[in-house]
């Protein structure tokens, strides 16, 4: 069972001791770029060490599951990459060195993850997802494509510009992906999430400190810190969806959140300043990761939540209406109906102000049990509720409504038809691109 | 005396030939009957009350040797992916890595190693295999009537074994609300022509 607690010592465990040990790095190498970065991997390693001792996952040779090889071989392989990687910059070693160990490394991480899986059983394995030599070969490339890629593109945005929001995205989409996979019901999948947050979280808030006492000041320090931390997410995904039920289009709006990053070096924010690019980095990060969680929390809500409700006692009934009939297509249109009604509850102010629908009512309407109160029938009257939305945008309510709704729900009061349109016209926006991300997966 | 020799050798063939095919003959073979059978669990829920389920999809094969017991093969594989509480979404659940991990551990297993006769039975000592750990157990199989109906020749067992999840490898820390003891409920019959 989620442990919070727990969690959040493991948390601020990690956040300090990566803190703590790059500032003692820091102390007893010299003042170069390649140092802070060699040990800005050694504190993100010793961090993750210490979050992962404390959150009580085992460590056994040889690794059985698909985490345990993810701890115990791709990042300690990771974290010897990147601090060859660093060293190499002060002209230690070959680059030419580097680069093969690092496409090795890239190249091997999704089949170290899935050996011994029922994927690379082969065709008639003992189960009827094992894939055909050509898919094995077609996926494991394609992982590989997409991880090198987002790696290279970070690592050369870095390079423009050395701010530590580039790490911070990379903490957000590891968070997001962490809570996606517990919401999807592999728990311990999305608590081996933490660490590596906090790691990032801690070197973030340490390195910039540090950055500006460079006797190389500009040069980019951070590449090793993204290293981990896009093999971690890449690693998370990757168990999330083949062995739990995260979905294969959340997995990859997850691991190309980070890219929109790049939105900073739009030409029209070059005359922004540095800390200005941070925001729009971090804004533009979070808008997808938002929207797989509010996915993903709606999941959850419908499928795993009555497990655990049927062990906490529930309210009665607000309204006794017959149960929907359950198939996809009811879903599917009850999802795009509270998008939207969330959507203009949101973007028509006018609405808000009037008090109106809020979003949080909004919000209620498309919730079941697991919110505690029994509101699932309100949503059964969601067809009439629309129904009456779409008339009140064009001409005042004159009638009270018939149906029964629970005490503090309201009806959207009349607005401008100008305002209504605009509310309508992004209300209908929102929805396709919420049909398009989530309901054809 | 090579006639001899040739003779001696010959019959030595032919009693070799014969004692091998007793052999076979003295061991019956039967496959695991999916319709007449179940593999059934039950676990602690909360430690107030017993969670029920079963995994639809088992195979295995037994062979028995009424002269010499000692000499009896029980094997059973279960899809863990089979595995039904009847409740869909618990079942999704319980297929993800906090539990059975069915994507990396799709069977459970079992493999005699020693069988021995007992009253009304068998003591069977063997390898168990769930979530990617062996260990091995010893139970009391009872059964082992073999009845003849439609022309096909079956024989029935049963079992109860109580096994606790963190000797194979569940996380203890995930082990929640859910007891680590379960006890697994196996009835089964085996056919043969």
């Amino acid at each position: 069972m989620p442990d919070p607690i727990l969690y959040l010592k493991a948390f601020v465990a990690v956040v300090f001791s990566s803190a703590i040990v790059l500032l003692a790095f820091w102390l007893v190498t010299r003042r170069h770029a390649w140092s802070l970065a060699a040990s800005c991997v050694l504190a993100a390693s010793v961090g993750l060490l210490i979050g992962y001792d404390v959150l009580l996952f085992s460590w056994t040779w040889p690794p059985a599951n698909a985490l345990n090889r993810f701890l115990m071989i791709v990042l300690p392989a990771t974290v010897i990459v990147e601090l060859l990687t660093a060293v190499c910059d002060a002209g230690f070693f070959s680059r030419s060195l580097v680069v093969v160990l690092r496409v090795t490394l890239y190249a091997c991480a999704g089949r170290v993850l899935l050996h011994d899986s029922v994927y690379l059983a082969g065709v008639g394995g003992s189960s009827a997802d094992s894939w055909t030599l050509l898919q094995s070969i077609a996926t494991l490339s394609g992982g590989f494509g997409v991880l090198i890629a987002v790696w290279s593109l970070l690592c050369r945005l870095s390079q423009r510009s050395a701010s530590p929001s580039i790490i911070l995205s990379l903490a957000m989409a590891i968070l997001c992906s962490g809570l996606a996979t517990m919401m999807a019901g592999y728990i311990k999948g999305g608590v081996a999430a933490i660490p590596l947050v906090a790691a990032l979280v801690g070197i973030t808030l340490a390195s910039p400190v540090l950055a500006n006492r460079l006797s190389d000041h500009g040069k980019p320090h951070l590449q090793g810190t993204i290293g981990i931390g896009v093999m971690g997410l890449f690693s998370l995904l990757c168990i999330g969806h083949y062995f739990g039920q995260l979905s294969g289009p959340r997995a990859v709006v997850i691991f190309l959140a980070p890219l929109l990053c790049w939105t900073s070096e739009l030409p029209v924010l070059s005359s922004k300043s540095p800390f200005q690019k941070s925001v729009v980095r971090l804004i533009a990060v979070t808008i997808p990761l938002a929207a797989v969680l509010f996915a993903a929390g709606r999941d959850f809500d419908q499928k795993m939540a009555p497990l655990l409700a049927g062990a906490m006692p529930c309210e009665k009934p607000l309204i006794q209406e017959p149960r929907p009939p359950a198939n996809a297509d009811l879903h599917s249109g009850r999802f795009l109906r509270v998008a939207r009604s969330i959507t203009v509850a949101f973007l028509n102010p006018a609405r808000r102000r009037q008090g109106g629908v809020r979003p949080s009512e909004a919000m209620v309407r498309g919730r079941g049990c697991a919110t505690g109160v029994n509101i699932s029938n309100v949503v059964q009257q969601q067809p009439l509720l629309d129904e009456m939305l779409q008339k009140m945008s064009l001409r005042r309510v004159r009638h009270k409504p018939q149906c029964k709704l629970p005490p503090g729900h309201r009806f959207a009061r009349p607005t401008s038809p100008r305002r209504s349109a605009w509310g309508r016209l992004f209300a209908n926006v929102g929805s396709h691109i919420c049909h398009l991300l989530f309901e054809r997966s | 005396m090579r006639r001899i020799l040739t003779t001696c050798l010959m019959s030595l063939a032919v009693t070799v030939t014969f004692s091998s095919s007793r052999l076979a003959v003295a061991t019956d073979d039967y496959t695991y009957d999916l319709v007449h059978s179940s593999v059934s669990f039950k676990a602690r829920h909360l430690d107030i009350s017993w969670i029920h389920g079963r995994f639809n999809d088992v195979s295995g094969k037994f062979s028995l040797d009424r002269q010499d017991p000692t000499k009896s093969t029980f094997e059973l594989t279960i899809k863990a992916d089979s595995v039904d509480t009847a409740n869909p979404a618990r079942d999704e659940h319980l297929r993800q890595p906090d539990y059975f991990d069915t994507k990396q551990f799709p069977t459970i297993e079992f493999k005699s190693r020693h069988v021995k006769a007992i009253k009304d039975g068998y003591e069977v000592t063997g390898d168990f295999t769930m979530h990617g750990t062996t260990k091995e157990i010893t139970f009391t199989l009872m059964g082992g009537k073999e009845i003849e109906s439609r022309d096909v020749k079956r024989v029935g067992f049963s079992t109860d074994l109580k096994l606790k999840r963190s000797d194979f490898g569940f996380d203890k820390n995930a082990i929640g609300p859910i007891g680590d003891e379960a006890i697994i409920i196996i009835d089964c019959e085996g056919t043969r022509k």
